[in-house]
């Protein structure tokens, strides 16, 4: 009798006890949801806030077809090396699909590595006034060794410009007074709300592409884009 | 007296490496989830170890990892398993990087945490994992599960 009555104390014990580590586990695993839904919060209500619409190009730069539904926009910096590597690719891009894609430039000098970078890109700008900024942008890419290592570019970027045959006076009063300084922070700001952390980033209409140096994934972002809107 | 003062150290010595080791995973998980996932994904390319349709799956998922299992070696929450997790993570990392490294392959950055400004080489990042690593022995072999969320759960229930 006494056996029984201890032995069934025993098993109630175990019982509370199992009780118990199961309602600590329930617990747990509530506690371990409720942190993992925090963090979804703040990651959502932290990405949402993003809203930058490339389909509309506005007055940027723009070769190809004016109203292709592809839109390629480019964000670049005139001083970086991997920019000039990806226009062969973009190049490339405009001779496969002429008529299909638009291809739109938008500035992103990282001046914190290439001290010219802005430079030229208000040069182009400036250039962009007399309708004048693929030429110079395609004499910056092929030069960029020689401005890059230059101790004060303007002069140079002058020369490429009457080169170019662009107005000397205007474009020199436009570089020199820094006028197209507010484009291009309007450009970089959109960089930022992009989120781009390296150049060239590409768009091909929403699809990232990081580097541009792979002309095969930028091809299919193309096709891809181009079959979803035929 | 003394032996109280070292116990304090001690202690604080805990919690100084549950907030180092959880702390970085969570900032760099999260710098991985805050922005778009082709930046992480562009990383682990230069990895050469994934193949390509698993890159975007991977890119996807792995940052939730780190967060989660982050805080949670923070808070003390799954204690032993976080512990695991982290310490898991953090030799797959480091083998990673490291086997790039063997295999020649440049690594201008390891992407650790990319986005907040620091350009990490492998080999620093090598180093890196390699004291952490120490930190995460000491958490692993000499436990103490004071001040984690474990710890009051089960003295509420």
């Amino acid at each position: 009798m006494k056996k029984d009555k201890s032995s069934s104390q025993k098993k109630e014990k175990e019982n509370k006890s199992k009780a118990r580590k199961t309602r600590n586990l329930f617990n747990r695993i509530f506690m371990g949801l409720l942190v993992l839904f925090f963090i979804i919060g703040v990651v959502y209500s932290i990405k949402s806030i993003r809203p930058v619409n490339l389909l509309e190009s506005g007055n940027h730069p723009f070769k190809g077809n004016s109203g292709a539904k592809v839109i390629v926009s480019e964000f670049s910096d005139f001083q970086c090396p991997a920019c000039k590597g990806a226009e062969v690719n973009m190049k490339k891009l405009l001779a496969d699909y002429p008529d299909k894609i638009k291809l739109v430039f938008y500035h992103y000098p990282l001046s914190a590595n290439h001290p010219w970078a802005m430079l030229a890109a208000e040069a182009s700008e400036c250039a962009n006034d007399q309708g004048q900024f693929w030429p110079l942008h395609d004499l910056l890419y092929d030069r960029q060794e020689i401005w890059s290592k230059d101790s004060a570019p303007s002069k140079l970027f002058k020369g490429y410009a009457a080169e170019l045959g662009i107005k000397a006076e205007p474009f020199n009063t436009c570089l020199d007074q820094g006028k197209k300084k507010s484009v291009i922070a309007e450009d970089q700001g959109q960089g930022d709300a992009l989120q781009i952390q390296s150049t060239p980033t590409i768009f091909i209409n929403q699809q990232r592409i990081i580097g541009g140096n792979s002309y095969p994934d930028l091809k299919q972002a193309v096709e891809s884009e181009i079959n979803l809107r035929s | 007296m003394i032996s109280q003062n070292k116990k304090t150290a001690y202690f604080s010595f805990i919690i100084f490496s549950r907030l180092l080791l959880g702390g970085m995973f969570m900032v760099s998980g999260m710098e991985k989830l805050l922005y778009p996932p082709e930046e992480f994904i562009v990383v682990l390319k230069s990895y050469h170890l994934l193949p390509e349709p698993l890159l975007r799956p991977f890119a996807l998922f792995f940052p939730w990892i780190e967060v989660l299992f982050g805080t949670f070696l923070v808070i003390g929450l799954f204690y032993k398993i976080s512990l695991l997790m982290v310490g898991g993570l953090l030799l797959l990392f480091t083998l990673a990087i490291g086997s790039t490294l063997v295999r020649g392959i440049p690594l201008e950055d390891c992407g650790c945490f990319k986005s907040l400004g620091f350009k990490e080489s492998g080999g620093t990042a090598v180093f890196r994992n390699i004291i952490l690593l120490l930190f995460w022995v000491n958490l692993y072999f000499y436990p103490d599960h004071r001040w984690t969320v474990d710890r009051w759960l089960k003295e509420k229930t």
